[in-house]
């Protein structure tokens, strides 16, 4: 299954350049741009990793990490960057992204970066489904209560 | 007067700061667009060279937006430089006009993160006034910095040169929002009243408090 990815940055341009490649290496690309909207599509679609920008208008990126924490605590998220808000990217990083990145960053941090993440969540998601068998196989009724 | 020094040291040296940072943050997020237009082109031509041929469109099109993305960098830096530049003489001519410009294209970043849109209205011929322009630059951003927090839900504040012809001239920020206890107890920046002094400007709000009003002499006093 192509690993899937939402991008969220207010930069029109660098959103949709950076789209396009990620599609070109058989990433399943959404884009948002603004945290509020970011939000919408997490309510509605799940993703693999969040590409999210730090700094932006409306909602700020720590904010938004918040909220894609709280609707979708799997999904792991790499925050961008510039010089000036990297405290802020480590600060992301406490309440649980998964790495960040400066802008401008080399095309293999990225990529390197996105599939770690997936990986990372693909084996949080192993990890829950074996507890869930192994939870069925002690104890049968609890599949009737849950 | 030390103490007045200081604060007026601080305040200047945020405001430097905070414009640098500002402003190199920008350069970044457009560095950052070129690096994956040229990115793009690679990975075009890499697949290309698999099939056999990539479309010179294509090709022109990132070109362009590489190029197009140099000249925005050039503005902010040519922005940078003349802001720098309002440092060399403690004591110069200045263009009002210009310091608006030049204050709001620094300030539009923040502005944009605030959700705030600036817009100046400056006068087609210059407004001369000779002043410290380091200092009337950290004075204006105060204002301006305090107009963002207040500003009314529109979320666009007008700045404009007003009276060029008067004994003093005028800078007004309009479309502030500003509550009825900042109204009634008058309208001060302490963080910036050294500052003001040594200007010799007067600041205050429009009885609807929806407009910061800064009188400026047109020859500061030098002490």
């Amino acid at each position: 299954m192509k690993t899937r990815i939402l991008i969220v940055d207010d930069e029109p341009e660098f959103v949709e350049v950076l789209s396009e490649r990620l599609g070109l290496r058989d990433y399943d690309v959404t884009t948002s741009s603004s945290g509020k909207d970011a939000t919408e599509k997490l309510e509605k679609l799940n993703f693999d990793v969040v590409i999210l920008d730090v700094l932006m208008p409306d909602m700020d990126g720590i904010e938004t990490l918040k909220k894609i924490k709280g609707l979708k605590p799997l999904t792991e998220v790499i925050m961008l960057t510039g010089h000036a808000t990297v405290e802020t990217a480590i600060e992301g990083m406490k309440l649980g992204a998964y790495d960040y990145l400066m802008k401008p960053y080399k095309d293999d941090d990225l990529f390197s970066k996105i599939d770690k993440a997936s990986a990372k969540k693909g084996e949080h998601e192993e990890r829950i489904r074996e507890a869930k068998v192994k939870e069925i196989v002690s104890s049968p009724r609890s599949v009737l209560s849950s | 007067m030390r103490e007045d020094m200081m604060t007026m040291s601080e305040e200047g040296f945020q405001f430097i700061g905070k414009m640098t940072a500002s402003i190199t943050h920008e350069i970044k997020n457009v560095l950052a667009v070129i690096r994956e237009n040229a990115g793009l082109m690679e990975d075009l031509i890499a697949m290309g060279e698999k099939k056999g041929g990539v479309d010179p469109a294509r090709i022109q099109s990132l070109a362009e937006k590489i190029g197009q993305q140099a000249m925005k960098a050039d503005g902010i830096v040519q922005n940078m430089n003349h802001f720098a530049h309002s440092m060399d003489d403690f004591i110069a001519d200045v263009d009002l006009g210009k310091t608006l410009d030049l204050l709001a294209a620094l300030s539009g970043r923040i502005a944009t993160v605030r959700g705030v849109t600036l817009k100046t209205r400056v006068p087609d011929a210059p407004v001369w006034i000779k002043t410290h322009p380091i200092l009337l630059e950290t004075l204006l951003w105060g204002c301006l910095d305090f107009a963002m927090d207040k500003a009314s839900e529109e979320k666009q504040l007008g700045i404009e040169v007003a009276q060029p012809e008067g004994e003093s001239v005028q800078i007004r920020i309009a479309g502030i929002d500003t509550p009825e206890d900042v109204c009634a107890s008058g309208f001060s920046l302490e963080r910036c009243e050294a500052i003001r002094r040594i200007l010799g400007a007067e600041m205050g709000l429009t009885t609807e408090g929806d407009e910061i009003v800064i009188d400026l002499p047109r020859q500061v006093q030098v002490r």
